[in-house]
């Protein structure tokens, strides 16, 4: 049993973008700066607010609100929709940077990193702090000077993150064997990445109020909660050791939409089918998968849900055949009710370079000429060659940062 | 703040846009907030996010026709 915090020196600092895409949006125009504005995904009202500028979260405009909600706190919010190639841009700005002071960090998000600096030249003569300011102002000089970032150290990766939640925006925070308890003291159990309401009850379940009794919990009590490996980890975890150093290989690709506006029936839905199909498919390809599984997603204007996925019995690459099983799995949906999102995704996914060979097609064949739109496309621009159903969906499905992460940059 | 969207063809003096023509009328910029790229297939885009005394532009920069266009422009209020 290990009783004490890791008395390892930090050398992990997690670095998250404040406010990212409404920052950005600042950055670029000055005369946005210190408004209350976000970004959402549309600006209509019903529009769903992916991020808020600082000025906006002090008046508790938050993401994941409509803008209808938004603009009753604040009738002058300033609404934008976003502009995904800046976004890309800067995060990849700042990959530019943290390159310069180690190799060993990897984006978590499009707006948050994490470095790990044990072993590197970077810690001589100066120490995480320094290099924390030292960071702080090369974004602000070579990216932008509005952009603010906060910046957390630990001893981990959990703990790296949990110190960068601290101070928002511009934090600069350490968490280490020195003053953690009293840094846990003060929060609360869904302040901790990975506890959101269900964890918490099944720990208030068992006698767990807060982050101090989380911590001095017995292993057995931890295990008993989460009747599994993570009570360990979670052991582990609040005394500073490295749990969460594992990059999970990629598992789906997946497209969505949000309908404007529906009257039921499978014909509406077919051409937007098939362009989150031709999305899909150049992703999967692109990245060297195929894929043996599709799923589809519905979900309707009544809240109700729908959704089933089907395991082939064979490996497919084309979005054409990406679009048959979709379809096909479609047909056995509830059909006529007001679709609010249509998902597909594709699981099962198989790094292979060979081509399983069939009885009736020739898969070869098909191999070259999907190859080849894809490097027409890639030449000239998204969906130059595409289905003509696909003309139907028009410029309905746009270009959206996904949440999560960003292998793709 | 009203934000027009225009796409309309314009000259812009100097690599990094100082001074911006548009239906006659001369536009000096005073800030640079953004200057950003994307591809569209193989064509590199050169996005600069740009103020006025009185206005926020939105210049883009085709490098396959060097050609400048205005995309965007709002006033400040």
């Amino acid at each position: 049993m290990i009783d004490d915090f890791n008395k390892k020196p930090s050398t992990v600092m997690h670095i998250d973008l404040n406010s990212c895409f409404a920052t950005i949006e600042q950055q670029a125009n000055p005369f946005l700066r210190g408004k209350p504005l976000v970004v959402a995904a549309y600006d209509s009202p019903g529009g769903c607010i992916l991020a808020s500028s600082i000025e906006a979260k002090r008046l508790g405009i938050k993401t994941g609100m409509r803008v209808k909600a938004g603009k009753l706190i604040y009738p002058g919010l300033l609404v934008l929709e976003p502009d995904p190639d800046k976004y890309r841009y800067v995060h990849l700005a700042l990959r530019e940077i943290f390159k310069n002071y180690t190799n060993n960090f990897s984006p978590k998000s499009i707006d948050e990193f994490v470095l790990d600096f044990a072993g590197y030249p970077a810690l001589r003569g100066k120490n995480m702090f320094d290099i924390g300011r030292e960071i702080k102002a090369e974004i602000k000089r070579d990216v932008g000077e509005w952009l603010t970032v906060s910046v957390g150290i630990g001893p981990s990766r959990f703990i790296a993150k949990t110190a960068s939640n601290l101070k928002k925006p511009d934090g600069l925070e350490e968490i280490n064997h020195g003053n953690f308890i009293d840094v846990y003291s003060k929060l609360k159990l869904t302040d901790l990445n990975g506890i959101a309401f269900r964890n918490e009850l099944r720990l208030k379940g068992i006698g767990i109020r807060d982050v101090v009794d989380f911590y001095r919990s017995p292993l057995g009590k931890l295990k008993a909660a989460f009747s599994s490996i993570n009570g360990y980890y979670w052991y582990l975890r609040l005394r500073g050791y490295e749990i969460d150093d594992v990059e999970f290989a990629r598992k789906s690709f997946g497209n969505s939409f949000a309908l404007p506006y529906s009257k039921g029936g499978i014909e509406e839905l077919r051409p937007i089918a098939q362009k989150l199909c031709e999305k899909t498919g150049q992703r999967l390809r692109e990245a060297g998968y195929k894929t043996a599984g599709v799923g589809v997603f519905v979900f309707y204007r009544d809240h109700s849900h729908w959704h089933k996925s089907r395991t082939l019995g064979k490996e497919i690459f084309d979005s054409r055949d990406i679009y048959k099983e979709v379809i096909k799995t479609l047909k056995e949906s509830v059909l006529g009710k007001r679709v609010h999102t249509l998902a597909v995704s594709c699981f099962n996914l198989k790094n292979t370079k060979s081509v399983q060979c069939e009885l009736f097609g020739d898969v070869e064949k098909k191999k070259k000429l999907v190859g080849a739109i894809d490097r027409i496309n890639t030449s000239w621009g998204d969906f130059v060659v595409a289905p003509a159903r696909m003309r139907l969906a028009g410029n309905l499905i746009k270009d959206r940062i996904a949440f999560g992460g960003v292998r793709e940059l | 703040m009203t934000t027009q969207k225009i796409y309309e063809e314009i000259q812009v003096d100097g690599v990094i846009p100082k001074l911006i023509t548009w239906r006659n009328r001369t536009y000096e910029v005073t800030q640079i907030g953004l200057h950003h790229t994307y591809r569209q297939g193989m064509t590199l885009y050169h996005v600069f996010s740009v103020t006025t005394r009185t206005s926020f532009l939105r210049l883009v920069l085709d490098t396959d026709n060097l050609h400048w266009v205005l995309e965007e422009i709002s006033e400040n209020d």
